[in-house]
């Protein structure tokens, strides 16, 4: 083959990846950032805006709110950012864009159902006991800072702990009965009460959700974002346990 | 190091214009392949907070978590060595039925993502996995267990490596050593062995390079422990949610002593060729 048919293979398949990486100027996909601790939420909430809004495809890209919010920072495509703090959107919706807080959600406890090898944890006493081990979001993160903040409010320590990048993660590993005990949002212990009982911690602690236009050029980022806020999703948020806020 | 590889290679191929033994073509592609290998580096390197590193670094929990990464990466080369060299020698010597299988079983591990080897891990392993089941215990979330993770994904590189240097070896040197009335043991260890030793000194290398930097298998299966399992990608995970310039920090850390470990093992212990 001659050496000009390969350059231009080569320089065609590297046009490809860059034009494919760099995302689409398509106006009918919505690029939605969302916490973790949404992935139920907001699988449901996208199927719900697409068949209300068919000109719109929404694609969502769910981690842990920090890595979300630096990915947005180092100039990613999103059109919204829904994180589990709204302190988040700050730094990344531009002023003046639609934001809306539209559901809050409490710290909680899970613990695994059934038997593990050790004495189970069934209150917040047992979580300091030699060999317990805690499943938890690392500080930094939303998830993390509720944890820190009733660790504090509520005096207790932990032993033994997995910190974890995101709430799902923490979770997955109360779930399968690697960890003893993890502090979850209350919509996570829900979506897994068949494996996972709680404990409710008090005093309680509130995350407040917000969600934001972070292209508010894009048409399908304001439908978007007025639409967490709108009565269809009320009801979706409702049933998965969410609470709205006042 | 009296002479640097590149002497070697000056000595050997002509020095003065290698591109045009080369369609230009290769040249160029792998000029291309070189800037996407580099820019990554580069990047960290601009990124980095240099007159801040010592700072940032000087913190209990890096070294905690320096020692937790050493442990766990020469464990598993320990430990793929032991298990590995004798798979490599069984793939490369004996013909069995299912042989196939077995090499495609070893190589699994290179293509599967690390989270799906955590998760098959857990399944194994795990509290509620198969050896949960049977025994009780777990070795998920314990330094064991981050020793499997990385184990598991190094050892294909030692295997692969091993076996293909020893079915390109002359068997002439084993059937000698067999005339002059060693055993099959004997043989082994003092020919087979010490023939093989390049490819498993270099097997290893990529091996421990690999567990170094084993990442998904480990937080899957054995958790992001504090001094436990808490390995330097780990603790780069965390910082960078708390304070990204400590996770560049770190991450300097990790190529420093990747390079050096990469670059001592070539100069010293592999044989050019």
């Amino acid at each position: 083959m001659p050496s000009r048919t390969i350059l231009a293979a080569a320089f065609a398949a590297v046009a490809a990846i860059a034009s494919a990486c760099g995302g689409t100027d398509d106006e009918s996909v919505i690029d939605v950032y969302a916490a973790s601790s949404l992935t139920d939420a907001f699988t449901e909430l996208e199927a719900a805006f697409e068949a209300a809004n068919p000109e719109f495809d929404v694609r969502l890209n769910l981690a842990g709110s920090n890595a979300l919010q630096r990915q947005i920072l180092d100039g990613a495509d999103a059109e919204v950012f829904a994180p589990a703090d709204t302190a988040l959107l700050d730094a990344v919706v531009p002023a003046g864009a639609p934001v809306s807080t539209y559901a809050t959600n409490t710290l909680t406890l899970v613990v695994p159902v059934g038997s593990g090898p050790g004495e189970p944890v069934t209150a917040v006493a047992d979580l300091g006991r030699a060999g317990v081990l805690v499943a938890r979001c690392a500080p930094g993160v939303p998830c993390g800072d509720a944890t820190e903040q009733w660790l504090t409010a509520g005096g207790q320590q932990l032993g033994r702990t997995s910190d974890e990048s995101n709430v799902r993660a923490v979770l997955s590993k109360v779930r399968r009965g690697e960890a003893d005990a993890g502090f979850v949002y209350r919509t996570d212990a829900l979506a897994a009460a068949d494996e996972v009982t709680e404990i409710p911690l008090q005093p309680t602690v509130v995350t407040t959700y917000g969600v934001g236009a972070v292209d508010p050029e894009h048409a399908g980022a304001e439908a978007f974002v007025t639409f967490i806020e709108g009565p269809t999703a009320a009801v979706i948020l409702d049933e998965l346990g969410f609470e709205r806020t006042p | 190091m009296t002479d640097s590889p590149g002497a070697t290679a000056r000595g050997r191929t002509p020095q003065s214009n290698p591109s045009s033994r080369l369609p230009r073509a290769v040249v160029v592609l792998a000029g291309v392949g070189l800037a996407v290998l580099m820019v990554p580096v580069l990047g960290l390197l601009t990124d980095a907070p240099w007159t801040r590193i010592p700072e940032l670094l000087a913190t209990d929990a890096t070294l905690v978590a320096m020692r937790v990464s050493l442990v766990v990466s020469l464990s598993a080369v320990v430990l793929s060595v032991l298990i590995g060299v004798p798979t490599a020698f069984v793939l490369a010597r004996l013909d069995f039925p299912g042989k196939a299988l077995l090499r495609t079983i070893v190589s699994v591990p290179l293509v599967l993502p690390p989270v799906v080897t955590g998760v098959a891990l857990l399944s194994g392993f795990g509290r509620r996995g198969l050896l949960g089941d049977l025994t009780g215990v777990g070795l998920s979330n314990t330094t064991v267990g981050a020793v499997l993770a990385a184990t598991l994904v190094a050892m294909p590189f030692l295997i692969l490596s091993v076996e293909g240097a020893l079915r390109n070896a002359d068997p002439e040197y084993e059937a000698v050593a067999a005339s002059l009335g060693a055993g099959p043991l004997a043989r082994w260890w003092r020919v087979s062995v010490p023939l093989a030793r390049p490819s498993i000194v270099a097997g290893a290398t990529l091996a421990w390079a690999r567990a170094l930097g084993e990442f998904g298998a480990t937080i899957t299966f054995a958790g992001n422990i504090e001094g436990v399992t808490r390995t330097l990608p780990l603790e780069v995970s965390i910082a960078i949610d708390r304070d990204p310039d400590r996770a560049v920090a770190l991450s300097l850390v990790l190529l420093a002593v990747a390079l050096a470990v990469l670059v001592a093992l070539r100069d010293r212990w592999v044989p050019r060729r």
